[in-house]
């Protein structure tokens, strides 16, 4: 060493970091791809790029922008560029687990080629089926090539899926596929069990449109009606509950489509309806008719939507409930294609080659028959999400060769099974057509971080390894007829390489394949395809005209087939967990973490009954029941629902899974086990996840579960306020801000100057106030918004043991409360998160300052400088303030998804909401190098929670700038700040929810525009400096 | 006293401390038994972090300040008896100041140790303190923790002096006893005293001027403590009434400390010649007069929840006799303001073990007071969907025993180094030798 001089020693250092910079190009996706706004060329460390792809979450196929960080996606938020622009929920934003997820198989167990050679040379021999998730776009064109050349069969099955409703679709209205609900601009919104705003469907686009529906200044607000045996996420939103007996809700839907088409003297479906007696199917669901009057009046009056059935009411009936909701929706002339029909058939939801569930039932009788000799299995979790005595395991056991391509193998398959391992949505290429004529591109936004291969890739290495012959004529891209010159429309030599794309088996892989599908088929033929396909690719996809499709309601509907109601025994119910939805999305730590909002249990398996029900078993919250149906049971600890019919039990599906991660497995129990394959719907075979007849008794257990939502009284407190309708429709414009919120009233001392209330002076705030308005009349309570938090802001998952103590990390938390004297409760939600008040009572009890108020409005929190005296907590009024008892730590791969630009945080410190402060400073450095200010545009959705607001119920903004939404937003007379009697002075105003009931409880009832005391309390509190208090 | 001569006093007063006792030696041990067992809890909370304890969101304050509070209250009677009683010139003090001084300083020097083990990373503590540095921060002088760490290490400070002041006369009576290396040390803390008229002279001022000087911390120091809670926005803290309603729960806590420590002290040690019923007496009587504050204070906390109509106050005080802690609200009552009404009765205020039992019982619903102040107040903060229920775990009840122990081991080891009556007080008290004595002798 004593040799080594300066200049070896820069050699040495200069050699070792020329290394290290090498190693992190390995991150860098090797594939050509289009960033969403900087080339890639501008990347920069420290920089994000933005790239524009596909969730692959579940069947809704939302356009995302994935946000990407030197070799790697930190997070997911919304495109505003797609034909279907809306926020991100939870699983979406979640879906960076997938690609980080711990328990990932990372490599096959062979190299890819000799897998290819094995599995390739079994094809020949025919006998091949696919069974596998549901597939669009090029994929399922793909696969459907593919399975079509060996001669097999492909059954493409979504668990909870809508199989019911597509098969109902078809039977009314000609065309396999599912309705797009457009809830914009109905006055009633009626659902019969559909868990349209959570899990249903395509819930972001519900619930942009529940926004639209629920916004009173167009001059109306929907009432919406849920006729369900519960109170599901969803129907907690809903103006009216009627508990409908399980399993009667078709008979209530046909009653009503009687009633409209009386009431309107209309002549659709005069034949089926004719039979229809009313005033019996009302008895059968306990409604009084006079009720489905007053509701059948609201339809024939205006525009309306009508949602059928969920997983909760998929009864042996869910087909036939699917057809009596379409036919009500005809009656009341919502079926169409224009903007002004609700329920669309043209532009519908692509979901037509979703198989019903007897195919499935058929497949596997084939396997257990040896009729199958090789069976691909394509991310279904079969062994889970079908009942127990569906056989699964038997049925696989008996093929030859079981192929199965996921992340990691599902349980109860045989050892023999080959798994691919497949690459998450964020490494693959792909495409999606959620609806038809909108296409969502899927790049890769981040090289693939383990040896795996994209579904695409894998049918394509396992048709050339068994040297298949694309069947359809492909369409390839240089034989379409049109000369291939010159630069500008040579896509092959300026965009994809060498290489040329055709959407066949002799595609070199799955991206050139869907660029192909993309020339061929999507390209309108103007320009150049490579200049078109970047664009594409920025903006996440395109819209094209979708064909034209039969939209008349059939003459020969089917029949009715009345579902059998459970007598004597409960009946049971079986609803997708919001968050985990089937199951697929157990082993993602933020959605076990993220409390379910109504029962704000985490991490496992409850067991739902009413208050009544619980009396007469003798349960409180901590206890736990065990549910049987037949010799199957499974237990958990019981969730007293007071919306929850006495004659139901309710089981929440989405845990209990045998094999797994270490986030899902052993966790809960899996109430699909309780179901017997005889139940299911009469003609699609869809599983009967209602109607079961369950025995429910008391059995000890660990209490594992604490309601992170709390215990649901407001107890007289004024905290999630509501206004009724008519004074929020009728509010005079120039009427107070808060004037419609019952807040409390504060007796002011006339003597005492205004000016000279604070002990302290206002904080300065010379450019920014920043500020945040929550609608909680359009919050829909899903939790996307707190998920999307611990996303950007690196917050911890304290698992199961510290959640049960109330140690949930989550900086925005979701109260829930069941308010009200009416029939039903009114559940009111409300996500509270730090308040940033102007005089925040946490600064000044700090010792050591390591929490201050800036300049721009926000109480920064200097994480370095906090000594843990949690003085700051104790003072929030908010309980915002959240305390790091441990240091929790993360797996290394969960380490990569990290923000790098939010600091994690050691035990002992404190820590909570800061607006997110580094999209603030990133957005004001931007244009502090500009010289320009930001336009209240880019300020909006700029947190995380509101960008991935689905229905926009979050706005954050400058109250500086008197033409910024937020700023509207709290001159509302519905605004009204929480606890703002305190004089904290918050930079968050809540806007009521609006109720169409009345109640006698002014205090948190109707709120008639009374001159409530909040409003001239602090009505000036958020804009500093704009004059004192009135 | 008549019988009593100087020579005797000393003697009695020091006999404790040559005579090593089993039952001094047992009660030791088991103190360093607490003690380990506290710094074993300790250990583990600075390993895994403060979610070793109990706190349940919102509930972030707990039993360590409970038990802050606790021993910052038992430190009151300490002061109280020592400074102003002997500005007051009640002689009763005499025979149970020093004790009660001492149980102040080692009181102090447990409740200190709180605010660090509370605090989530106790490591960086002396944040708190207004020492310059390169960064040039400042604590937050707007903080009530930062005017109690004033107040404190202002009380410990003044209490400390004070204390040795007291103690030099004794010191010199030490040194006298001993020979050798001893005899230095204690011949140094002596400060050369002589028990000349002059040092007398001078010695008196000074002590007068310390009990003076110490007689506002008394009410200083309690009321910086409550404003901790007073100064805060949590309804069932937030009130005017809290530094007097501290204060007088502080002596009456004090005081009960004082005889649960007085009278094993007095059989042990022999000394019921100087510790007295009539100082018992005094004490309880004491107790009376504060624990009557202390309940009137308690009820005037609910008149006033009751006549603000503020139904975030209300709901809190509601919740204390009522809800999940409705266990620790009556015991805090039974302990403080019913148990106590026994000493009414001459009979049973002039019974030792009616006494200690008692001051037992107020010892313990003194804790659940400030117990009952936090934990109570935190799980039912303003919005009711954050509501917690809080316990204390079994590292934190490891710790409170800790604390217990390290109060013990320093009033036991202090009774084995110094005088635990004060010899110089007690002689004022006794008519002086006189030649004619001698003569009639």
């Amino acid at each position: 060493m004593a040799k080594m001089n300066r200049r070896d020693f820069f050699k040495v250092v200069g050699t070792s970091s020329a290394a290290g910079l090498a190693a992190c190009d390995a991150k860098v996706p090797a594939e050509q791809i289009y960033p969403y706004v900087v080339t890639p060329e501008q990347i920069v460390p420290g920089q994000p790029t933005f790239f524009s792809t596909t969730c692959g979450g579940c069947s809704e196929q939302c356009s995302v922008v994935a946000r990407h960080r030197e070799g790697r996606v930190v997070n997911v938020g919304r495109n505003p560029d797609s034909a279907l622009s809306y926020g991100v929920c939870g699983a979406g934003i979640a879906s960076v687990q997938d690609t980080y997820d711990p328990d990932r198989t990372k490599a096959p167990a062979k190299p890819w080629a000799d897998l290819y050679a094995e599995i390739g040379a079994k094809l020949g021999a025919g006998q091949v089926a696919w069974l596998g998730r549901y597939r669009n776009g090029s994929l399922g064109q793909l696969i459907g090539d593919f399975v079509a050349a060996t001669g097999g069969t492909a059954v493409h099955w979504e668990p909870m899926g809508y199989d019911a409703l597509v098969t109902a679709t078809e039977a009314a209205f000609g065309t396999r596929t599912a309705p797009r609900y457009v809830l914009d601009g109905t006055h009633t919104i009626v659902s019969f069990g559909a868990d349209f705003l959570h899990t249903w469907l395509a819930a972001g686009d519900h619930s942009r449109g529940w926004k639209a529906a629920r916004d009173p200044s167009s001059g109306h607000v929907a009432q919406f009606f849920a006729i369900e045996p519960r109170i599901s996420s969803t129907s907690a939103k809903a103006d009216t509950w009627w508990a409908s007996r399980p399993g009667t809700e078709a008979g209530v839907a046909r009653a009503l489509a009687r009633l409209v088409a009386d009431k309107k003297h209309s002549e659709v479906a005069k034949a089926y309806l004719s039979a229809v007696d009313a005033q019996a199917a009302a008895d059968a669901a306990g409604i009084p008719l006079a009720k489905l009057e007053q509701l059948a009046d609201k339809l024939a009056a205006g525009p309306s939507v009508v949602f059928p059935g969920g997983v909760t009411t998929a009864g042996t009936d869910a087909t036939d409930l699917a057809v009596a909701t379409l036919v009500l929706n005809a009656v009341c002339g919502n079926v169409g294609e224009t903007d002004s029909h609700s329920v669309r058939i043209a532009g519908s939801r692509n979901l037509g080659n979703v198989a019903n569930t007897s195919e499935v039932r058929t497949l596997l009788s084939d396997c257990a028959a040896g009729k199958v000799k090789t069976l691909f299995i394509d991310g279904l979790d079969l062994g889970f999400n079908l009942p127990a005595d569906a056989g699964v395991a038997d049925a696989l056991s008996k093929v030859e060769t079981l192929v199965v391509l996921a992340a990691s193998l599902p349980e109860g398959l045989p050892d023999s099974a080959i798994l691919l391992p497949t690459s998450s949505a964020l490494e693959s290429w792909g495409d999606a057509e959620p609806v038809h004529g909108v296409h969502h591109l899927q790049q890769p936004a981040m090289a693939v971080l383990n040896d795996t291969q994209s579904v695409g890739d894998i049918v394509l290495g396992l048709a050339k390894a068994a040297q298949l012959k694309t069947p359809a004529a492909a369409s390839e891209l240089n034989e379409d007829g049109s000369p291939v010159e010159g630069d500008d429309i040579l896509p092959a030599s300026t965009m994809l390489g060498t290489k040329t794309a055709v959407a066949s088996f002799e595609a070199p892989d799955f991206h050139h394949y869907v660029a192909g599908r993309w020339f061929a088929d999507i390209f309108p033929g103007e320009g150049t395809f490579a200049r078109w396909w970047n664009g594409a690719l920025q903006k996440g996809g395109t819209t094209a005209t979708a064909a034209q499709v039969a939209i008349e309601l059939s003459g020969s509907l089917p029949a009715p087939t009345p579902a059998a109601v459970v007598d004597g025994a409960k009946a049971l119910l079986i609803y997708p967990h919001p968050g985990l939805f089937d199951g697929r999305h157990a082993n993602k730590a933020w959605l076990q973490e993220v409390p379910e909002p109504l029962s704000g249990y985490t991490w496992g398996t409850w067991i739902e009954v009413s208050p009544q029900t619980a009396t007469d078993l003798g349960v409180t919250k901590d206890d736990h029941l065990s549910v049987s149906v037949g010799d199957q049971s499974v237990s958990g600890q019981v969730f007293i629902s007071p919306g929850m019919r006495d004659d139901a039990v309710a089981v929440v599906a989405g845990n209990g899974h045998a094999e797994g991660g270490r986030y899902s497995k052993d966790r809960g129990s899996n109430p699909l086990h309780l179901l017997s394959s005889g139940s299911q719907d009469a003609q699609t075979g869809a599983i009967a996840y209602l109607g079961s007849s369950a025995t429910v008794t008391r059995v000890d257990g660990e209490t594992i579960m604490r309601s992170l939502t709390g215990g649901g009284d407001m107890d007289g407190r004024p905290v999630a306020l509501a206004a009724h309708v008519d004074a929020v429709l009728h509010a005079d414009d120039h009427a107070e801000p808060g004037s419609l919120a019952p807040t409390l009233k504060i007796p002011k001392d006339p003597r005492i100057d205004p000016d000279k209330y604070d002990m302290y002076p206002e904080p300065e705030h010379p450019d920014f106030r920043f500020a945040m308005s929550i609608d909680l009349d359009t919050c829909t309570g899903c939790s996307a918004c707190e998920v999307a938090c611990a996303s950007e802001n690196n917050i911890p998952v304290v698992g199961p043991l510290q959640q049960q103590r109330g140690r949930y990390m989550g900086w925005i938390r979701m109260d829930r409360f069941w308010e009200g004297e009416g029939e039903h409760p009114d559940v009111r939600i409300m996500p509270v998160m730090c308040q940033q008040c102007s005089h925040a009572p946490c600064e000044g009890v700090c010792p050591v300052l390591a929490t201050y108020h800036n300049l721009d409005g926000l109480n920064a929190m200097i994480y370095n400088r906090c000594v843990g005296t949690r003085y700051c907590a104790n003072n929030c009024p908010y309980s915002a303030r959240r305390f790091n008892y441990h240091t929790f730590r993360w797996p290394d791969s969960y380490n990569l998804m990290l923000n790098p630009e939010v600091s994690t945080r050691e035990m002992g410190v404190m820590e909570k909401c800061t607006f997110c402060v580094q999209r603030i400073r990133t957005t004001k450095y931007e244009h502090r190098a500009n010289g320009t200010t930001p336009s209240d545009g880019e300020l909006s959705r700029l947190t995380a929670c509101a960008d991935a607001c689905q229905s926009d119920a979050i706005t954050f903004g400058n109250l500086k700038d008197e033409n910024s939404e937020v700023y509207t937003k709290f001159q509302d007379p519905r605004a009204y700040t929480l606890f703002g009697e305190l004089n904290t002075k918050p930079g968050v105003r809540y806007l009521t929810k609006v109720q169409f009931h009345v109640t006698d409880d002014g205090h948190h009832g109707g709120g008639h525009g009374g001159d409530a005391g909040g409003g001239d309390s602090h009505g000036d509190d958020a804009h500093n400096g704009h004059g004192s208090p009135s | 006293m008549s019988q009593m001569t100087y020579g005797k006093i000393t003697a009695d007063i020091l006999r404790p401390i040559f005579k090593l006792s089993g039952l001094w030696g047992a009660a030791l041990a088991l103190s360093l038994c607490g003690v380990a067992l506290g710094g074993y809890c300790w250990a583990v909370q600075l390993e895994q972090g403060m979610g070793v304890g109990g706190f349940n969101p919102p509930v972030m304050w707990g039993l360590y300040i409970t038990t802050f509070v606790f021993w910052i209250g038992i430190g009151h009677a300490g002061t109280l008896i020592s400074a102003i009683l002997f500005l007051f010139r009640a002689r009763w003090r005499t025979g149970v100041y020093r004790a009660s001084e001492a149980m102040t300083i080692f009181a102090v020097m447990t409740a200190g140790l709180f605010p660090i083990l509370h605090a989530g990373r106790c490591w960086y503590a002396y944040w708190l303190f207004p020492y310059p540095n390169q960064r040039e921060l400042w604590p937050n002088f707007k903080s009530p923790l930062v005017w109690d760490v004033f107040a404190i290490s202002t009380y410990v400070t003044i209490s400390a002096v004070f204390f040795f002041i007291g103690l030099i006369p004794d010191i010199a009576s030490m040194r006298d006893k001993h020979d050798g290396i001893i005899r230095k040390i204690y011949g140094a803390l002596a400060l050369g005293w002589r028990g000349t008229a002059k040092q007398w002279y001078h010695y008196m001022a000074a002590y007068g001027f310390f009990a003076a000087l110490a007689t506002p911390l008394v009410v200083s120091v309690h009321s910086v403590v409550s404003w901790d809670f007073a100064m805060a926005d949590t309804p069932g803290w937030h009130s005017t009434i809290f530094p007097p309603y501290f204060v007088a729960g502080a002596i009456f806590s004090g005081c009960a400390m004082v005889l649960t420590l007085l009278i094993p002290m007095r059989s042990l040690f022999k000394w019921e010649e100087y510790l007295t019923m009539w100082h018992f007496e005094r004490l309880a009587q004491l107790c009376l007069l504060t624990g009557g504050i202390l309940t009137y204070a308690y009820g005037i906390e609910y008149f006033v929840a009751w006549y603000s109509d503020n139904p975030y106050e209300w709901g809190t005080f509601y919740y204390r006799p009522t809800g999940d802690y409705a266990w620790a609200f009556w015991t805090m009552v039974t302990c403080n303001c019913i148990i106590p009404l026994v000493w009414w009765s001459k009979k049973i205020r002039t019974n030792l073990k009616w006494l200690f039992v008692v001051s037992l019982f107020i010892n313990v619903g003194m804790w659940f007071e400030r117990f009952n102040i936090i934990a109570t107040s935190l799980a039912h903060m303003f919005d009711p969907a954050s509501w917690s229920y809080y316990l204390p775990s079994r590292i934190e009840m490891g710790i409170l025993t800790g604390s217990f122990g390290w109060f013990m081991m320093w009033f036991l080891l202090f009774s084995k180094l110094m005088p635990q009556v004060a010899i110089a007080e007690v002689k004022e008290g006794v008519r002086p030798p006189l030649k004619s004595d001698e003569e009639a002798a």
